[in-house]
């Protein structure tokens, strides 16, 4: 049959859209102590192709299985929406962090995962210093520049039902808690890379500045969540 | 309980003990063979050719060449690892002060400096070396490098994402100052008068029938040049003119021995 692929049918009740580094995997846990192991899964959408990644594993069939009620992990929205039939009232979450802080953490992240992967020691090689990227390499890629931009293209901050803020976790996390009726809500071990990373105020300016859109989008979040705390007050 | 006393005092002494004579068999020693100087040994050897490989300039497929014409029981491959100190024979580290008496011909990634440092040469060793053009020899080492990552980064599922996004690119690549001049500072102190032959690996069937001419080999295998896999067809000319402007020295270098090479006719 030659009929237009339509959109993946689901059972959603929460999307939690997960911008890298912003204590993401250790939120994916608090999703599934409360929201229960089997009905929150880790859902990607990556590359070019777009290719759908439920668990980690290709999603083959056209349906979303029903006992699936959250997803949570990278894919931009506009994708997300592209791809799968999404009822309006379906509430969107997600977590922003400083841009500069996010984009470091991003690079000794996948720094990390590279020499692991490659275990060059081990191996008596020597390819990464000449062909990891620097950290301001890294930032100067386009694939790399205003990446909560991308995942939140589509989506306005207001249209969530919950943005909270990596610098206030564990507040927002309680905020979050409350929104959706959780009592007991703690935060886990976090997923940290480890060492906080000092760079020079050049390299940080100039990570700012590859990142104008997503400096936008952070001190957005930051006044909107300023409102919400001065309206208990 | 006084004899166990007496037997800690006893252990306790002989620990001493064993303690000063291993520090004093270690003073020895250092003074015996200069370790504590670190003067490189010059290793004795009866090799009648060197052929210095710089990376990416035909090397591997030479080897096979030479290993074809001289057998494979006299040749061997000696590199020399800046980074470790360290010389290697056949890949392993080799620490004796002698090369065996039947190697004839060695052929490795040992700069010239290292040569002459570390291995005794005769008035009449015959080194060569091959040399290419400083761009096509750089395109090759970031691609066939950036092969070695993807194959190695095979198994992870968010692959290739991650090296998008963390591979430093050709530019990036070259402009690295360990990546400028490579050939020069391979070739260190080297006069064009210390080699018995230079080949061009744009004409390495030419060169290569020259040099066996000059060694009279009579007929050899012709070796197949290894291509890199990957490597786009074309580059951007700013991206090339760039690569250029960091290896001056070597782009000089290499248009001296294309001009020596037209010269000879």
């Amino acid at each position: 049959m030659f009929g237009l692929k339509g959109k993946i049918k689901n059972q959603l009740e929460l999307i939690s859209i997960h911008i890298p580094k912003t204590a993401g995997t250790s939120f994916r846990n608090i999703l599934k102590e409360h929201f229960g192991e089997e009905s929150v899964v880790r859902f990607d959408i990556v590359g070019k192709e777009k290719v759908i990644l439920v668990e980690n594993k290709e999603l083959k069939p056209n349906k979303l299985p029903a006992h699936i009620k959250v997803i949570h992990g990278h894919f931009n929205y506009i994708d997300l929406i592209e791809k799968l039939e999404i009822k309006k009232d379906v509430p969107v979450i997600t977590w922003l962090r400083n841009p500069v802080e996010r984009v470091i953490s991003n690079y000794f992240y996948l720094a990390k995962r590279l020499k692991e992967e490659l275990r060059e020691e081990e191996k008596g090689l020597d390819i990464l210093s000449k062909m990891q990227k620097s950290l301001i390499e890294y930032a100067r890629l386009e694939l790399n520049r205003n990446r909560m931009s991308k995942f939140l293209d589509g989506i306005s901050l207001e249209e969530m039902k919950f943005v909270g803020v990596h610098e206030f976790f564990d507040e927002d996390l309680e905020y979050f808690g409350r929104l959706f009726g959780f009592e007991d809500i703690q935060t886990l071990e976090h997923n940290i890379t480890g060492v906080k990373h000092k760079v020079c105020v050049e390299v940080a300016q100039e990570i700012e500045s590859l990142n104008a859109l997503d400096m936008g989008i952070y001190n957005k979040g930051i006044k909107l969540r300023g409102k919400r705390i001065n309206k208990y007050l | 309980m006084k004899d166990l006393s007496l037997l800690a005092r006893q252990a306790a002494e002989v620990l001493h003990l064993s303690r000063q004579y291993n520090a004093g068999r270690t003073a020895a020693r250092k003074k015996l063979d200069g370790s504590e100087d670190k003067v490189p040994v010059k290793r004795k050897n009866n090799f009648q050719l060197i052929s210095l490989h710089i990376p990416k300039s035909g090397g591997t497929s030479f080897y096979k060449t030479i290993q074809g014409v001289y057998g494979k029981d006299v040749v061997a491959r000696v590199d020399y690892k800046p980074y470790y100190k360290k010389l290697f024979l056949n890949e392993r580290e080799y620490e004796k002060s002698a090369f065996s008496n039947h190697l004839k011909v060695i052929h490795g990634h040992i700069q010239f400096n290292a040569l002459k440092k570390h291995i005794e040469l005769s008035d009449d060793v015959k080194i060569i070396t091959w040399l290419r053009n400083p761009v096509e020899r750089i395109i090759s080492d970031y691609f066939f490098v950036k092969n070695i990552m993807n194959e190695r980064y095979r198994h992870d599922p968010y692959n290739p994402h991650v090296l998008n996004r963390m591979t430093r690119s050709l530019l990036e690549f070259a402009a690295q100052e360990v990546e400028q001049n490579r050939i020069s500072r391979f070739l260190g102190d080297a006069r064009l008068e210390d080699f018995f032959f230079v080949g061009v690996l744009e004409y390495f069937d030419e060169d290569l029938k020259r040099l066996s001419a000059l060694l009279n080999w009579g007929p050899y295998s012709e070796a197949k040049l290894n291509k890199t896999k990957n490597k786009p067809k074309e580059i951007a000319d700013e991206i090339i003119e760039k690569i250029k402007e960091f290896n001056r020295k070597d782009m000089d270098l290499y248009e001296k021995i294309l001009a020596l090479r037209k010269n000879r006719g």
